[in-house]
């Protein structure tokens, strides 16, 4: 008698042998006596080993009633809060610590910034913008291409018919794409529009030096080491580059950023300005508005509306037609100054605002003394105001969050387990993501994508702590949070301790800000991940 | 298969809410996840993805079919997505010749000894111990009662190798309760 291996009795018992196999087991089965006993043992073994399984799985401990499970979270937690602690004391030392000569190059005083800013464009346009461009230009086309057969996919998979989609594209494109041409002209040396040349297009004009003698009948764009603008401009005047001149006519609006501007000629529309130096002459004119933030300011000029400065040390000489507001550290208004609406300074003492006799300043300057160190915040309302603001505005956020993207958000606060995978990643992306959209606007078919993906990276900093709010608010929860209502309690009272700790003096807060911000930013991009990667 | 219930009973109906399900399932999915992915944070992660992917899954549950198993087996078709994803490079277990196997024993076998607390508590370290190539199997077939054809499908298998698998795993349960035995004697 041929009796069968035990694995074809296992087979058999499971009712998984073919069935003509499992026929001639079974006529073995009533004719072998050995083989009728094993099988009933191998029976009595499965019907065991079932209910082992079944119960072992249903009586396994959940997680939160693991005494090492929590003690791991805290230990970590403990770590980063350490770090954040050390990062903001250190920052707050750099800050404090250099000497007030050397404010140009503190990256934390407004100067400091504005001449780093302006020295890495400068440095960006003369001389790593030809590389940049090319890398740029096609970087960007094939970033746009993958985004949109990305976008695609993703869609499809949900249910959106390529159809719909392609039609809600073509809307999209139609009402984006400008009806106008563009001109642009690059050079490495001088980009020139010669007095007798007429541009009816929008102008970008990109190189080592830009001169524009001529006249645009659009917008002009114009970014240099050197922009000088003799000519009439019908658009728009937007600059960056270490020196701006404008000495001709801007029938629009001025917007230029640049370590040194020079105002000589006509803006019909308003002057918005930011670097280090900005200088409306005598003899030049602004019929709009002139809003700046400079180091240093000097309006000799005539501007026909209001001026808003925000600068270190700002000297008046020329006429203003409607009011001036200044948050500066020094304020002078010399003997020739006209200004036609109320004057208000806020200054950090009453005797760095200086105004010479014979100036015309209706009603005398109102000063108001700016917050300084001296002042304890603590001690204001206005401080707990604007706590509160911040904290419902973060609560508010989250609700809506919750509601419309539940899936999404709660799966990111999920992620922030990973707590140095999360700081890691968000890190990572919080630097690298301005960067890559500088690199991406300076080419012109990468700008609308460089600014929505600004939009959406501004959008992903508020959220961040919103999403460590809800992590570490249902860390301290027994059960998984399957209701809406329940990711609500938890996360109110973690937002309102992160509002709290934000607040902390001696660079505490801003260690832990910044912290908070880096971790949130990473649970959201690795979520984001998550999602888009085929199951 | 111990949690297949019969056609002759009604189908239990699904529990009102997502808070019902949790404080009924959230122990069986955790014990389930945790045999089959063998790692704690994993099993929770996979735990808390089940219950926010919940509410669009339950358009697909029918009502005609008993919740719990519906429950069970969306719980470990994720967990295997998972087991897939991490070991996509390798196969799952390299496939096997079925060997020429000892005839069946009616000697008596030490798991069908079991039955006080000790020797049960033994048994589900022994379960837990498993390689993963036969603890998925294992789990898959006795508790959310998937039959070898089913179980190949999600792993990528075949019926002949689930089948191989499941005895090994079985083999494998018995040699180390014997070894613990034999350990105890001496």
């Amino acid at each position: 008698m041929n009796c069968y291996p035990e694995l074809t009795l296992a087979m058999y018992l499971d009712g998984e042998a073919p069935n003509t196999l499992a026929a001639a087991v079974r006529d073995h089965l009533n004719s072998c006596p050995a083989c009728r006993s094993a099988a009933e043992a191998l029976r009595r073994e499965n019907q065991t080993l079932a209910e082992a399984v079944e119960a072992s799985v249903a009586e396994t401990a959940l997680p939160w009633a693991l005494p090492g499970r929590l003690r791991r979270v805290w230990i970590s937690l403990a770590a980063m809060l350490a770090f954040a602690v050390m990062l903001g004391l250190s920052l707050d030392w750099i800050a404090g610590g250099a000497p007030p000569a050397l404010n140009w190059l503190n990256p934390f005083r407004f100067s400091g910034i504005v001449t780093l800013s302006s020295g890495v464009v400068s440095y960006l346009l003369s001389e790593a913008l030809p590389l940049f461009s090319a890398i740029a230009g096609v970087s960007t086309i094939v970033l746009v291409l993958f985004a949109l057969i990305l976008a695609a996919v993703l869609l499809e998979r949900r249910g959106v018919s390529i159809q719909r989609l392609a039609m809600s594209l073509c809307l999209v494109v139609a009402f984006v794409v400008p009806g106008f041409a563009v001109t642009v002209r690059k050079s490495q040396n001088i980009v020139r529009v010669p007095e007798s040349e007429t541009v009816n297009d929008t102008l970008v004009a990109v190189g080592q030096e830009v001169r524009v003698d001529g006249t645009v009948n659009g917008d002009l764009i114009a970014f240099a080491e050197t922009v000088i603008v003799r000519g009439t401009v019908k658009g728009d005047l937007v600059i960056g580059g270490r020196l701006a001149e404008i000495r001709g006519n801007v029938e629009g609006n001025v917007i230029a950023l640049g370590q040194t501007v020079e105002l000589f000629g006509q803006v019909r529309g308003n002057i918005y300005g930011c670097g280090q130096s900005l200088r409306l002459a005598q003899g030049s004119v602004v019929e709009g508005e002139v809003i700046v933030g400079a180091s240093s300011v000097s309006l000799d000029g005539a501007v026909k509306r209001s001026v808003t400065v925000g600068a270190g040390t700002t000297t008046v000489s020329g006429t203003i037609g409607r009011d001036l507001k200044a948050g500066v550290d020094r304020l002078t208004l010399l003997a020739s100054t006209r200004i036609g609406g109320k004057t208000t300074a806020w200054v950090p003492s009453r005797d760095r605002v200086t105004v010479e006799p014979g100036a015309v300043v209706p009603d005398g300057v109102v000063t108001r003394i700016s917050a300084s160190r001296t002042v304890n915040r603590f001690a204001q309302m206005g401080f707990y105001l604007g706590m509160l603001k911040e904290f419902l505005g973060a609560l508010i956020v989250g609700c809506v969050l919750v509601l419309v993207a539940r899936g999404f958000f709660t799966g990111a606060a999920l992620r922030a387990r990973s707590f140095w995978r999360s700081l890691g990643l968000g890190f990572l992306v919080l630097v690298v993501t301005p960067i890559a959209l500088i690199v991406a606007a300076i080419t012109i078919v990468g700008l609308p994508l460089a600014l929505i993906t600004l939009a959406v990276y501004l959008a992903a900093l508020y959220v961040s702590k919103i999403v460590v709010a809800a992590f570490l608010g249902q860390l301290f929860r027994k059960a998984p949070l399957v209701r809406i209502w329940d990711w609500l309690l938890v996360m109110l009272p973690a937002l309102l301790v992160l509002t709290l700790a934000f607040h902390i003096p001696y660079g505490v807060g801003i260690g832990l800000r910044l912290v908070v911000l880096c971790f949130g930013l990473g649970a959201l991009v690795w979520q984001l991940y998550r999602t888009a990667r085929p199951a | 298969m111990i949690l297949v219930e019969t056609k002759k009973e009604p189908a239990p109906a699904a529990p009102a809410s997502l808070a019902a399900v949790h404080q009924q399932f959230a122990r069986p999915l955790y014990g389930l996840c945790l045999r089959l992915l063998g790692n704690r944070e994993a099993a929770e992660d996979a735990v808390g993805e089940v219950f926010v992917r919940l509410p669009r899954a339950m358009r697909t549950y029918d009502a005609a079919q008993p919740f719990a198993n519906w429950l069970y087996r969306v719980a470990s078709n994720h967990c295997v997505d998972l087991l897939r994803a991490r070991r996509r490079e390798r196969q799952f277990v390299s496939p096997e010749e079925e060997e020429a196997l000892a005839v069946a024993s009616p000697a008596a076998s030490p798991l069908a000894e079991l039955v006080d607390t000790e020797r049960r508590a033994r048994l589900h370290r022994a379960i837990e111990e498993l390689p993963e190539p036969y603890r998925v199997p294992l789990v898959l077939r006795d508790f959310t009662g998937l039959d070898y054809g089913a179980i190949g499908g999600r792993l990528g298998l075949t019926s002949n190798h689930v089948g191989i698998l499941l005895f090994r795993a079985r083999q494998e349960l018995r040699r180390a309760l014997a070894g613990e035995q034999g350990d105890r004697k001496s």
